[in-house]
């Protein structure tokens, strides 16, 4: 069951189960300080499609394949897929998913498509809707791009403040029954912050602003939250940082 | 802390390191400098064949387009133009760059909703608004009574 707890925290009785997970990355991204953590590593970015938004959709299902391979489920064992991508249609996440045979939900939260994914993904397990269940998020950088930007051949300079957008995919299985440490004990839907920032390439400059709600948790200790007192203020942190974490934590 | 967007335009204005302008400016000099030399030497080259100065000046737009044209294909104009910037946009090159990226681009999309459609994504507001202020400035001048006998 879920229970709504303090101004806006759901807390999940069963916790759903994290199954297995997978991720698969372009060239650039494997070659970096987390290369060797990834499940795949694409040699070409391409990935031998006719297009980047082919190629992205290649890679989410590559991700998907090794999640539901690591988690020994078959596809058609999983009840829906929750997708999404930063393309028009999620086209990405549509065409990875489009012969699966499985009830498809798509996702768009922008760089938090995993992490709403993962959450509506906790609550439809716990609630009973699914029994197992896959969320998965891509992005390519060819195909942000492309919809957002310039082309890539077109020979623009780069601010110092420019970011990049990851080519990478993501899957995770969310089950109700399982083994394994990670489970889904919470989930916390944030509000939109827009603080105006209109710059195309500074993506960081606009997710940075927050609004978390962390009710009826406060920090107590270094890095751990706890549930408040009745003689505590609610807890509110509001600005660009929010340097606590709060995992598999059972109250 | 309370962030307005005023307060967050501040903070980023104070967080965000500036372009470095003089580098900036050097490389945009070298590079758009060494183009130019490569257009006078073509242009001194056709002058040396026998063109007129005009005709030499067409001669060498085509010649610098057609190279511009070439580097981006090779995936080599934009190397260049992350280290020179304006160095490599304000050239004629520069427009043949912002012409022919869009048509590498979006050639998945098909030869006429594609590539003809989004050819002009780039250039087509400088084609707009400098044929549409070249027409002005015409009428303008005709209206005065001035641009010579016709």
């Amino acid at each position: 069951m879920i229970e709504r707890i303090g101004q806006r925290t759901l807390r999940f009785a069963a916790q759903p189960y994290l199954l297995a997970h997978a991720s698969a990355v372009g060239q650039k991204e494997g070659a970096g300080p987390l290369g060797a953590l990834f499940d795949y590593v694409a040699e070409n970015d391409r990935m031998g499609e006719k297009s980047w938004e082919l190629a992205e959709s290649r890679l989410q299902q590559t991700a998907i394949d090794a999640a539901l391979k690591k988690g020994n489920l078959q596809k058609d064992e999983l009840d829906v897929i929750l997708a999404g991508d930063l393309l028009n249609q999620c086209i990405s996440s549509f065409l990875a998913s489009v012969d699966s045979g499985v009830p498809y939900l798509g996702q768009y939260g922008a760089c938090s498509t995993m992490a709403q994914g993962l959450a509506l993904g906790a609550c439809l397990v716990e609630g009973g809707a699914a029994r197992h269940l896959l969320a998965a998020a891509s992005s390519h950088f060819c195909s942000a791009e492309r919809q957002y930007r310039f082309p890539l051949a077109y020979g623009g300079q780069r601010t110092p403040t420019a970011q990049w957008t990851a080519t990478a995919a993501g899957a995770a299985v969310l089950s109700a029954k399982g083994t394994g440490r990670i489970r889904v004990t919470h989930a916390l839907f944030g509000r939109m912050v827009e603080l105006g920032v209109t710059d195309a390439n500074n993506m960081g400059a606009a997710m940075a602003p927050e609004e978390v709600n962390i009710d009826p948790y406060i920090p107590r200790h270094a890095g751990i939250l706890c549930l408040k007192a009745k003689s505590d203020r609610p807890a509110r942190c509001k600005g660009s940082l929010f340097p606590y974490t709060l995992y598999n934590w059972i109250s | 802390m309370q962030l307005d967007k005023q307060r967050y335009q501040q903070l980023l204005a104070q967080k965000s390191p500036n372009s470095p302008l003089w580098r900036d400016c050097l490389m945009a000099f070298l590079f758009g400098g060494a183009i130019c030399t490569v257009g006078e030497a073509v242009s001194n080259f056709y002058q040396g064949r026998g063109l007129e100065t005009t005709d030499a000046a067409a001669a060498t737009a085509i010649t610098m387009v057609f190279l511009g044209a070439l580097l981006t294909c090779l995936h080599l104009y934009d190397k260049m133009a992350k280290h020179a910037g304006a160095g490599t946009i304000v050239p004629i090159t520069g427009f043949a760059n912002a012409i022919v990226s869009p048509a590498m681009e979006f050639k998945s999309e098909g030869l006429v909703l594609g590539l003809g459609a989004k050819l002009f994504v780039i250039a087509g507001p400088v084609l707009v608004y400098g044929i549409s202020a070249s027409v002005l400035y015409g009428l303008i001048l005709v209206l005065l009574g001035g641009g010579g006998a016709a």
